[in-house]
C-alpha cells in the first residue's frame, strides 16, 4: 500500500487532505511540524511527502533539504511542497531545496490524486537539483504521436504584412515532439508565439524543453528574450549549440540581452536555463539521437538530424551547396580540379548526413536566377535543394528560410514548379513549402 | 631547424603538407583536434602552426585565441588557419582571433609554401587584419540629390509602428507588425526616426524612387533597444557607395553609439560588418538637445525608459512633429504603486515636475506620436516596464494642446481589433472631457501632409 506523509501545521488542512487520500487508498501518516515530519519520514519511509511551506520553526524548504540529505534512507520518496502563495521565487527555491514539485493551495482533490498517481513507486527518482541531469519526465499533455510544427519559416528578418500571412513572416523556429521530448529547433521570432502556446498548454505544470541552435545569426536567436517559458522558474530549458567564432554560446546570448539592447539581462530571466556547448557531433536528447554537421554558411553553423522512434528529421536552415558555390563564384581558385573535387567531397558529406531522411527542412531561399546574384551569401537555391534531396532519397522535402522579399504568391509558384521538377525527374518525393502553423507527423508518410 | 605544427581532425593537412614541408627543411609535428593542438604547441613551441577551422570540440578560432593569449611563449609564432569556407567574414574573424593568414581548402602545397615564405616578415611589418573597404567609399556627388524634394510640403509616413518585436501574421495586417520607423520629408531633408524592421521596406521604396541617384538622409535613433535598430543591417541604401547616411543619437549607458550599432553587425550575429558597408556613414553622438538638419530644427529630451532614451521634436515649415516612441509617464509610476508615505509624496512631486517638463517639450505640437502600449488595466501589471498607457497619453496630449495624437508602439500581443478598441476608447476620453484632440493609432503605410492648421491624411498602400 502506498504511504503518504502529510506535514502541515494547520490541523483542519491536514484532516481534509488525509480524508481525501485515505478514501483513495493511501495510507496516511500525519505530522504537525517539520521536525516531527522528518522523524516520521525516516521511520515510515513514505512514497510521497506532502509538506507545507510556511510552518514555524522548520519550514518546507528546510524539510526538503534535510530529507534530501538523507537520500540514502529515502531513495524512492517524492517530495511535494504545498503553499497558499504563488510567488515564483518560492517555487524556484522549493525545487532548489530538493522538492519534486510545488502545489498551490487550495488543492483540489482531483488534482492532488492525479499528481500522486503520477508518482511511480520504487522508481528511484533522482533529486531535482540546480543542474538536474535526469529530471522527471513531464509527459506532454496531448497525444503521444511524434510530430513537428513550424512556428517560423522566414529567413533573415521577420516580415509582417498581408503579403506573407499564408506562409508566415516569423523567423526560424520548428517544434518537435517525439519520444517524450519537446525539442525546439532555433529561436527566431517564431519562438514567441510558440512560448505563448506552451503556456496555455502546460498551465501550471513545469516544462522540460531542449532548444537546439544551428547558429547565432539574429534570425535564429532574436526570439529568445521573448520566450515566455524562460521567465518561469519552474521550467527547465536546455539550450545546446556549437561555440561561435568569437565567444561562447551563453555569452553570445547574453550579449543579445545586454542593457544597451534590451531591458532584461539573460541572467535575470527567472527560468532555469542551462547552456551547453556541444563538443561532439552526435549526442542524445532523451531517447532521440541528435547528429550535427557543419554547413556551408558564414560563421559556425550546423544542421541537426533527429533520429526518433518513428522517423528522422533533418533541419538545415542555412546552407549553400559547396560545389555550386565554387563553380559560380568569382574566386580565382574556384575553377581548379582539386578545388572542385574537394567541394564535391563536402557535398557528399552533406548527402550522407541527410541520407534517407523522412523529413528534410532545408534552406531554399532563392530561385536559380536570384542565386546567381547571391553567390557566397550562404544560402541555397530551390533547384539544388531538390536535387540534393532526391539524390539522398528523402521522403518529404520542406522548402525553408523564405526570402524576406518573397510574398505568398512567389512561394506558392515556386512549390508548384518544384513539384513539377520532381515529377519530371521521376521522383516520388513530397515537396512542400514550410508554412507557419503547419503540423505534420514525424514519419515518412506524414501519418 | 624550424618546427611546424599541423592541427586538424583527420590528418588531412599532414597528407598534403608533410612532404613539401620536410623537403623545405621543416620539422613537422601534428596533433588531432584543437585541444591536443594547443597542448602540443605549448610543449613543442613550434615556429609555425597550421590549423584547420572547423573542428567540433575546439575550433580554429579558439586555437588562435588560446595561443595568442600566451604572449611571451608565442611572441614570434605564425599561425595559418585553413578552412573549407571562403566567406570573407570567416577570414576576418580568423585574423581578428590572431591568425596571420587564412587559406581556403583544398590546399595546394605550392600556395602554402609561398604564404609561409611571405610570413617570414621583418619585425614591425604591419599585419593586415580586418580593414574595411574605406577605399571604396565614393565622395558624395556635387549635384543636390534632394533637389526633387524641395518645394513639396512636408510629409510624414509610418513604416513601423509595433513595439518590442516584429509581429507577422493575419491579426496585425491592418495596423502593421514592423517595429518602429517613421519617415519625415521636410524642407529638402529626409529624416528617418528609428531603424526598426520597418526601415527595410523604407529602404526598398527609396531605391525605387531614387533609381541609383545619391540618397542623402539623416537617421535619428531614440535609443538602442533592438526594436529601434534591428532593421539597419537590412537597409539597402547603406550598401551603396553613392549614398550618405548621417546617424544621430545620444550616448548609451555603457557604450557609444558607433560601438552599439556595429556590434549588431558583428559575427556571430550577422555576416556583414558595419565597416564593410560601402555607403558614406557618419555616426554622431550628440551632447546638445538642439541641433539642425539642413534648415530643419530638431530638439530632443530624455524619456522615462530603461537605458538612455530620447524623444525628438522636428520643427518643419509645415508644423512640428513630436516622436516619443518609448516612455512611461513619471507620475503614474508613482501613484499606481499606492505608496502613501511622505517620502513618496516627495517622489511624486518630483515625478510631476518631470512630467511637466515633458508637457512643455510637447506643447502645441501639430502631431504627437507617443508610446501607448497598454490600456489602463494592462498597465497595472506592467508598472516599471518603461511604457505608457493610452489614458495617460491622451491626458498628456490634451494638456499640451496637441492637435493630433497617434497611439504608437503597439503591443506585440495586441491584434488589430484590440488596437481599434484602444483608439475608440481614446476618442471617448477626449469627448468626455470636451476637448478637441484628434486621435488615431499609427498604422503602417499611412502618409500625411503636414499643413500648418490641421494635418490632413490620406491612405497609401505600403
Amino acid at each position: 500500500m502506498k504511504t503518504v506523509l502529510l506535514i502541515d501545521d494547520e490541523p483542519v488542512t491536514r484532516a481534509t487532505i488525509a480524508k481525501i487520500l485515505g478514501e483513495a487508498g493511501w495510507r496516511v501518516v500525519e505530522a504537525p511540524d517539520g521536525e516531527q515530519g522528518i522523524a516520521l519520514a525516516l521511520l515510515h519511509r513514505p512514497d510521497v511527502v506532502l509538506c507545507d511551506l510556511l510552518m514555524p520553526r522548520c519550514n518546507g524548504f528546510q524539510v526538503c533539504r534535510q530529507l534530501r540529505e538523507k537520500r540514502a534512507q529515502l531513495p524512492n520518496t517524492t517530495i511535494l511542497v504545498t503553499s497558499s502563495r504563488d510567488y515564483a521565487i518560492d517555487r524556484f527555491n522549493a525545487l532548489e531545496s530538493g522538492a519534486d514539485d510545488f502545489l498551490l493551495k487550495p488543492i483540489r482533490a482531483a488534482d492532488l490524486l492525479r499528481v500522486l498517481d503520477q508518482v511511480t513507486v520504487g522508481a528511484g527518482q533522482s533529486p531535482v537539483a540546480a543542474a538536474a541531469p535526469a529530471a522527471p519526465k513531464a509527459a506532454p499533455p496531448s497525444s503521444e504521436k511524434n510530430r513537428f510544427r513550424f512556428w517560423g519559416v522566414r529567413g533573415s528578418i521577420p516580415t509582417p504584412g498581408p503579403a506573407t500571412v499564408f506562409y508566415g513572416g516569423n523567423t526560424s523556429c520548428v517544434e518537435v515532439r517525439a519520444d517524450g521530448e519537446v525539442i525546439i529547433l532555433d529561436s527566431g521570432s517564431g519562438i514567441r508565439p510558440l512560448g505563448l502556446h506552451l503556456l496555455s498548454e502546460y498551465r501550471d505544470r513545469p516544462m522540460r524543453l531542449t532548444i537546439l541552435l544551428t547558429h547565432t545569426h539574429w534570425d535564429h536567436i532574436q526570439g529568445f528574450p521573448f520566450f515566455a517559458p524562460a521567465y518561469n522558474p519552474q521550467n527547465r530549458l536546455t539550450v545546446i549549440g556549437f561555440e561561435g567564432s568569437r565567444q561562447g554560446l551563453e555569452s553570445t546570448l547574453t550579449g543579445q540581452m545586454e542593457s544597451t539592447y534590451f531591458p532584461i539581462g539573460l541572467k535575470q530571466m527567472p527560468g532555469h536555463t542551462t547552456f551547453e556547448e556541444a563538443r561532439e557531433m552526435q549526442f542524445e536528447v532523451g531517447n532521440i539521437r541528435v547528429t550535427a554537421a557543419f554547413t556551408n554558411h558564414p560563421g559556425i553553423c550546423v544542421g541537426f538530424r533527429l533520429d526518433t522512434r518513428t522517423g528522422s528529421l533533418v533541419f538545415m536552415p542555412d546552407h549553400e551547396p559547396f560545389l555550386r558555390m565554387r563553380l559560380a563564384s568569382a574566386h580565382h581558385t574556384s575553377g581548379n580540379p582539386e578545388g572542385l573535387d574537394f567541394a564535391r567531397a563536402e557535398d557528399e558529406r552533406m548527402a550522407a548526413f541527410i541520407k534517407g531522411a523522412d523529413i528534410l527542412i532545408i534552406d531554399s531561399q532563392y530561385d536559380a536566377e536570384e542565386y546567381k546574384k547571391h553567390v557566397g551569401w550562404g544560402h541555397s537555391c530551390v533547384d539544388d535543394s531538390i536535387s540534393m534531396a532526391l539524390a539522398a532519397k528523402v521522403k518529404r522535402l520542406f522548402l525553408f528560410h523564405h526570402d524576406p522579399c518573397h510574398d505568398d504568391e512567389w512561394v506558392s509558384r515556386t512549390v508548384a514548379r518544384a513539384r513539377e521538377s520532381v515529377t519530371r525527374q521521376g521522383g516520388n518525393m513530397i515537396v512542400e513549402a514550410a508554412r507557419e502553423g503547419y503540423e505534420g507527423g514525424l514519419t515518412g508518410d506524414g501519418g | 631547424m624550424k618546427t611546424v605544427l599541423l592541427i586538424d581532425e583527420d590528418r588531412t593537412l599532414s597528407g598534403v603538407l608533410q612532404e613539401p614541408l620536410t623537403a623545405a627543411g621543416w620539422s613537422v609535428i601534428d596533433a588531432v583536434g584543437g585541444e591536443a593542438g594547443v597542448s602540443q604547441a605549448i610543449q613543442q613551441l613550434p615556429d609555425l602552426v597550421i590549423c584547420d577551422l572547423l573542428m567540433p570540440r575546439f575550433n580554429g578560432y579558439q586555437v588562435c585565441r588560446a595561443l595568442r593569449a600566451q604572449r611571451t611563449l608565442f611572441a614570434n609564432l605564425k599561425i595559418i588557419v585553413t578552412s573549407t569556407s571562403s566567406y570573407s567574414s570567416d577570414r576576418l574573424n580568423a585574423l581578428d582571433a590572431g591568425a596571420d593568414a587564412f587559406l581556403v581548402e583544398p590546399l595546394k602545397a605550392a600556395t602554402v609554401m609561398k604564404v609561409i615564405a611571405e610570413l617570414a616578415l621583418p619585425a614591425g611589418a604591419p599585419k593586415e587584419a580586418g580593414q574595411g573597404p574605406a577605399a571604396n567609399r565614393q565622395p558624395v556627388t556635387g549635384v543636390n540629390p534632394g533637389a526633387h524634394l524641395i518645394g513639396r510640403p512636408p510629409t510624414l509616413k509610418f513604416w513601423g509602428v509595433r513595439g518590442s518585436i516584429a509581429t507577422p501574421g493575419p491579426g496585425t495586417v491592418q495596423y502593421g507588425g514592423n517595429t518602429s520607423c517613421v519617415e519625415i520629408r521636410a524642407d529638402g531633408e529626409i529624416i528617418v526616426l528609428d531603424a526598426g524592421t520597418g526601415i527595410r521596406q523604407l529602404g526598398r521604396s527609396l531605391m525605387a524612387e531614387f533609381k541609383g541617384q545619391s540618397i542623402n538622409l539623416t537617421l535619428l535613433i531614440s535609443h538602442t533597444h533592438w526594436d529601434h535598430i534591428q532593421g539597419f543591417p537590412f537597409f539597402i541604401p547603406a550598401y551603396l557607395p553613392q549614398n550618405k547616411i548621417r546617424i544621430i543619437g545620444y550616448e548609451g549607458a555603457s557604450s557609444g553609439l558607433i560601438g552599439t550599432l556595429s556590434s549588431q553587425m558583428e559575427s556571430p550575429y550577422f555576416p556583414v560588418s558595419m565597416q564593410q558597408l560601402p555607403s558614406n556613414l557618419q555616426i554622431e553622438e550628440l551632447k546638445d538637445f538642439l541641433f539642425h538638419i539642413g534648415g530643419v530644427t530638431v530638439t530632443a529630451t530624455f524619456l522615462n525608459h530603461p537605458g538612455i532614451t530620447v524623444g525628438y521634436r522636428i520643427h518643419t515649415s509645415g508644423g512640428s512633429v513630436v516622436y516619443l516612441p518609448d516612455n512611461e509617464p513619471y507620475s503614474r509610476l508613482h501613484t499606481v504603486s499606492g505608496d502613501q508615505s511622505p517620502k513618496s509624496y516627495e517622489a511624486l512631486s518630483y515625478a510631476q515636475k518631470q512630467d511637466a517638463k515633458l508637457i512643455e517639450f510637447i506643447q502645441g505640437a501639430d502631431i504627437l506620436i507617443m508610446d501607448s502600449q497598454y490600456d489602463d488595466t494592462e498597465y497595472r501589471s506592467h508598472i516599471g516596464w518603461g511604457h505608457g498607457c493610452v489614458d495617460d497619453v491622451v491626458a498628456i496630449a490634451v494638456i499640451a494642446k496637441v492637435k493630433k495624437l497617434f497611439l504608437f508602439h503597439h503591443d506585440p500581443d495586441h491584434d488589430d481589433q484590440q488596437i481599434t478598441k484602444m483608439v475608440e476608447w481614446a476618442r471617448e476620453l477626449v469627448m468626455i472631457h470636451g476637448e478637441q484632440l484628434e486621435v488615431d493609432a499609427a498604422r503602417e503605410g499611412v502618409e500625411l501632409v503636414l499643413a500648418q492648421s490641421i494635418a490632413q491624411s490620406y491612405l497609401t498602400q505600403a
